[in-house]
C-alpha cells in the first residue's frame, strides 16, 4: 500500500505538466519573461519625463492586454456553456476566471503604484477607465468569490452570467477614455507622443506583452487540468458513496 | 539642456515585486489544490477501492 501511495504522488504531478505542448509553452513563457525583464531593465534607456517609473509601463500594459484576452477566453466559455451545458465549459470558464482576476489585480496594482509617480494620486475618480477598471476587478471578485463559496455544481448558471456581465463592461473601460476631452485625460500617451523613439521600447513592450498573454494561456491551461481531475475525484468519491449507500 | 530624470526608482521596485508576489501567490493557490487532490486521491487508494 505505501508503495502505491509513493508512487501515484508523482503521477498525478507528472500527469499535468505530461504533454510536450504544455511543456514547451510553459518554458518559452518562462524564457520570453527573463528576455522581457532583461529588456526592461538593462537595455532599455531611462525616460526623461518619467525616469525609472517608466519601465512600469511594460508589464502594465501586457497584463492590462493579457486581461483582455482572458476575458475573451472567459465570454466564449460562458457561451458555450448557457448554449451547450458542457461541464468542460464550465471549467473553461472557472480557469480564466480566476487567471483572469490575477492580471486584472496585476494591471490595477501597478496601475495604482504607477499613477502615484505620474499624477501624484492613486487613484482618481475622475478618470472613467480607471473606475470602469475599478468595476470589473470587482465583478472578477464577485465571480470568483461565488466560485469559492458555492457548491461547483450549483454555481456554473449564475457564474456564467455574471461573468458574460463583466465580459460585456470590457469595451466600456477600453473606449471610456474618450468620455473625456484630450486635455482632461490622466492616462499617458506615450506613444502618441513620440516619446518610444529608441528601438528598445518596442522590443520590451512586445515582448513583454506576448509574455503576460503567454502566462495568462499556460496558467489557464493548467488551472483547467487540475479542475478537470477535481471534478473527476468529486464523481468518484460521490459514486462511492453512492454504492456505499446501496 | 541635459535634463535629469526624476528618482521614481521605488516605485518601479514596488510595482514588479507586487506583480511577482502576486504570480507566485496565485501559484501557490494552484499548488495547494493540487496537494488537497494528491491527499483526496490517496485516500481513495487506501481503501483498496482504486
Amino acid at each position: 500500500m505505501i508503495d502505491g501511495h509513493q508512487a501515484r504522488v508523482p503521477t498525478m504531478r507528472q500527469d499535468l505538466f505530461s504533454s510536450r505542448l504544455f511543456g514547451t509553452a510553459l518554458f518559452l513563457t518562462a524564457f520570453l519573461i527573463g528576455v522581457a525583464q532583461y529588456l526592461i531593465f538593462l537595455i532599455v534607456p531611462t525616460e526623461r519625463v518619467m525616469g525609472a517609473a517608466q519601465r512600469i509601463f511594460y508589464f502594465h500594459v501586457g497584463g492590462a492586454i493579457a486581461c483582455y484576452a482572458g476575458f475573451f477566453v472567459l465570454g466564449a466559455a460562458c457561451l458555450w456553456y448557457v448554449a451547450t451545458r458542457a461541464w468542460q465549459a464550465d471549467l473553461w470558464a472557472l480557469a480564466a476566471g480566476e487567471v483572469t482576476f490575477l492580471l486584472c489585480s496585476v494591471t490595477l496594482v501597478t496601475g495604482m503604484i504607477w499613477g502615484k509617480t505620474a499624477w501624484n494620486t492613486w487613484f482618481s475618480w475622475s478618470e472613467p477607465r480607471l473606475v470602469t477598471f475599478l468595476l470589473l476587478w470587482l465583478i472578477l471578485f464577485m465571480l470568483n468569490m461565488m466560485r469559492s463559496l458555492v457548491p461547483p455544481d450549483r454555481v456554473a448558471n449564475h457564474a456564467a452570467v455574471v461573468a458574460l456581465i463583466g465580459t460585456a463592461t470590457v469595451p466600456a473601460v477600453q473606449f471610456s477614455i474618450h468620455l473625456l476631452p484630450k486635455t482632461a485625460r490622466l492616462h499617458p500617451e506615450v506613444v502618441a507622443y513620440g516619446r518610444l523613439e529608441h528601438w528598445s521600447y518596442w522590443w520590451a513592450f512586445g515582448i513583454s506583452v506576448t509574455a503576460m498573454i503567454a502566462l495568462a494561456i499556460v496558467l489557464i491551461v493548467l488551472r483547467f487540468r487540475i479542475a478537470a481531475l477535481d471534478r473527476r475525484v468529486r464523481l468518484k468519491l460521490t459514486e462511492r458513496l453512492i454504492r456505499g449507500a446501496g | 539642456m541635459n535634463e535629469m530624470p526624476p528618482d521614481t526608482f521605488p516605485y518601479l521596485f514596488a510595482a514588479y515585486t507586487a506583480i511577482w508576489i502576486m504570480v507566485v501567490a496565485y501559484l501557490a493557490y494552484v499548488g495547494k489544490k493540487v496537494t488537497a487532490l494528491e491527499r483526496k486521491l490517496s485516500l481513495g487508494s487506501e481503501d483498496g477501492s482504486d
